[in-house]
């Protein structure tokens, strides 16, 4: 797996944050290296040529940057207009550097302290604070077109406690903030990485009773559950239904993992006035007295999501205890008895992360549901033939253009189980590779009867002198098992074939996850010659798969 | 009337730190609880900004501990007191000397 690497730049003495990001990541490959700090844009320029590093993390003063905002801080007049002039020319530099790196931002701020000019902190052209605030929402308007750019807010971390600033660090060593921000931006900046790299969670697997509500449904009926109400407990539960329904909004999958019965449970869902959570809100229900890693493996088995996507909350610590051993992938937060600190629970949890988003997020709840409705056409029907048959797979074939660019990037950097070389790109790095005129990427939209599954696979292929080889092979998991998969063959021959190629080649590189993607190529017509390396001259070989029309 | 501060006290919170601090320290780098280890000086493999950060978080957990005012770094700036940082042992003793 390639390294992470990550170059910090800043105005102040950053030494701490590198090493605790050195020091939690080893296993994650995530290397951090500092800039000499100060001298910010002597560093920038220096990297403005294709460089070795992954992304870079700006962390700066605006008054080191912005050399009108510093007269603000000296009580001075100061011209607003000028200060965004300054602003552009610190875009210009981050919009270049984006080409080869992903860029880390640090929103600007003022010392928790501040004082300013009180009262009138915040009448615009005179208080420090307003103009500040305008200037990193200017900053972030200029860049928002920007995918390979993203603002950091770590308000949230520099801001906790007013101890987090200190003046005698600062004094001696040039550093402004004491080692739990440090500690904090770090877990934060790695957690972003791994988002970036597709590693983050996709399914939230809850437990019912004394999780999404208090009491238990099964013995006492959804009307004596405590949900919302004139009770303290209630609306800490209600204002729990109400975080994971947002994180649902979002494109976070939810899922129920409950020993109970099935009817109570639903029944609460049904009727009960103040639950904001409903049936439709979960792609998938388990509810049984099976044991829970059981049920856990089967949720993620129907929704094609691996074992290290999901998060699994129960309050009862014997469950969480064996769903740990069984599941030492799925992340089983710490849940105790108490619901009021649910929300802070959920919140502090780091794998929610978006590095991109798109229409395909947003309708991912109502894609895994009909997804529900295809499974459970499978399962009645006599042979895999007769339900292709009956779900009618339209495929569309395309181009990259500026409409799914985004996603197409997305897809190549989060799919992991079907992967055929895990290659992870930025915006810039894909635009650069694909320009070149032997290099060919098609993307593959999918729907059925049941609706529309968007842009789920990805096939490129690089053609030199006769032979081709396929470089990527992506595929979303909500799409496997529909045969897509042969489709993708029939189409990586039939484009290799139209570019003159006479024999077509493929490795596997293997990662700890997309071990699907070498079973589906042992499957494949193409052979095996060597450990890993697949190919294959007998192109008549590859048929366009049954019931799969391409539009 | 001011509450004396036992060694075991100090210890305990001169550990708690240390183990809090070697979180940002290298496996090569780390600082052993044992009171002979080397923190200032030759043998030490600490560099001076690992040595500042130290002592500073070390004067403010000492403060928010025990209300006491220590200053560790004009010890450590003071090319003639600086010996008395030398090694844990050491450390205590001066922790031990304020009130």
């Amino acid at each position: 797996m390639n390294s992470y690497i990550l170059k910090i730049i800043s105005d102040f003495n950053v030494k701490p944050l590198e090493n605790y990001l050195n020091n939690f990541n080893k296993k994650k490959n995530l290397i951090a290296e500092t800039a000499q700090y100060g001298n910010i844009f002597n560093n920038l320029l220096k990297l403005e040529k294709k460089n070795k590093y992954s992304g870079l993390l700006l962390w700066t003063s605006p008054e080191k940057m912005i050399a009108e905002f510093a007269k603000s801080l000296e009580m001075n007049p100061f011209n607003e207009k000028k200060c965004f002039k300054e602003v552009d020319f610190i875009c210009e530099i981050l919009k270049k550097l984006s080409k080869h790196n992903q860029i880390f931002f640090v929103k600007w701020n003022v010392e928790h302290d501040l004082r300013g000019y009180g009262l009138l902190e915040w009448k615009s052209n005179t208080g420090i604070r307003i103009l500040l605030t305008k200037i990193n929402l200017y900053f972030a308007e200029k860049l928002k077109k920007f995918n390979n750019i993203f603002i950091l807010d770590f308000d949230k971390i520099i801001f906790s406690e007013s101890e987090n600033f200190s003046r005698k660090l600062w004094y001696v060593a040039k550093i402004p903030y004491n080692e739990k921000v440090f500690l904090k931006a770090s877990n934060e900046i790695s957690n972003i990485i791994e988002a970036i790299k597709g590693n983050d969670k996709k399914i939230i697997i809850v437990d019912c009773d004394n999780t999404l509500w208090g009491g238990l449904v099964g013995e006492n009926g959804w009307r004596k559950i405590r949900l919302g109400g004139h009770d303290y407990i209630g609306e800490a539960f209600k204002n729990f239904q109400f975080h994971l329904k947002a994180l649902s909004n979002s494109g976070i999958q939810l899922a129920i993992c409950s020993k109970n019965e099935e009817k109570a449970v639903m029944d609460a869902f049904k009727h009960h006035s103040e639950m904001i959570l409903k049936k439709d809100d979960f792609i998938s229900f388990k509810i049984n007295w099976y044991s829970k890693s059981e049920n856990i493996k089967n949720i993620l088995k129907d929704v094609n999501l691996g074992m290290s996507s999901a998060v699994f909350i129960d309050d009862n610590p014997i469950e969480r205890e064996n769903v740990k051993l069984v599941l030492p992938e799925v992340l089983v937060p710490y849940w105790d008895d108490d619901p009021t600190e649910s929300v802070n629970r959920v919140n502090s949890l780091k794998c929610f992360n978006y590095s991109s988003f798109t229409k395909e997020d947003r309708n991912r709840k109502k894609m895994y549901l009909t997804e529900a409705k295809r499974v459970e056409i499978k399962h009645k029907s006599k042979t895999e033939d007769t339900w292709l048959k009956r779900i009618q797979t339209k495929v569309k074939v395309k181009s990259v253009n500026s409409e799914n660019i985004v996603r197409t990037i997305q897809l190549l950097n989060k799919t992991n189980q079907l992967n055929l070389t895990t290659r992870r790109f930025t915006e810039n790095t894909f635009k650069k590779i694909f320009k070149k005129p032997n290099n060919l990427i098609k993307v593959i939209y999918v729907s059925d009867k049941f609706g529309d599954l968007g842009l789920v696979g990805i096939i490129s292929l690089s053609i030199n002198n006769g032979k081709s080889i396929i470089t990527d092979y992506v595929l979303s998991c909500r799409a496997m098992g529909r045969k897509i998969e042969d489709l993708m063959f029939y189409l990586a021959i039939k484009y290799s074939k139209n570019n003159g190629a006479k024999i077509i080649e493929a490795k596997y590189i293997k990662t700890k996850r997309n071990m699907p993607t070498l079973e589906i190529f042992n499957k494949s017509k193409l052979n095996q010659m060597k450990k890993n390396h697949f190919v294959s001259n007998k192109f008549s070989e590859f048929k366009k798969p049954k019931f799969i029309s391409i539009e | 009337m001011k509450k004396k501060i036992s060694r075991a006290q100090i210890v305990k919170n001169l550990f708690k730190n240390i183990d809090y601090f070697n979180l940002s320290l290298s496996d090569k780098k780390k600082i052993k609880k044992r009171e002979n280890f080397d923190i200032v000086g030759k043998k030490s493999k600490l560099d001076s900004l690992d040595l500042v950060t130290f002592f500073t978080q070390l004067e403010e957990s000492y403060y928010k501990e025990f209300r006491i005012k220590i200053k560790l770094l004009d010890i450590f700036f003071s090319f003639k007191d600086k010996n008395e940082l030398s090694n844990l042992k050491s450390l205590i003793k001066i922790l031990g000397k304020y009130k």
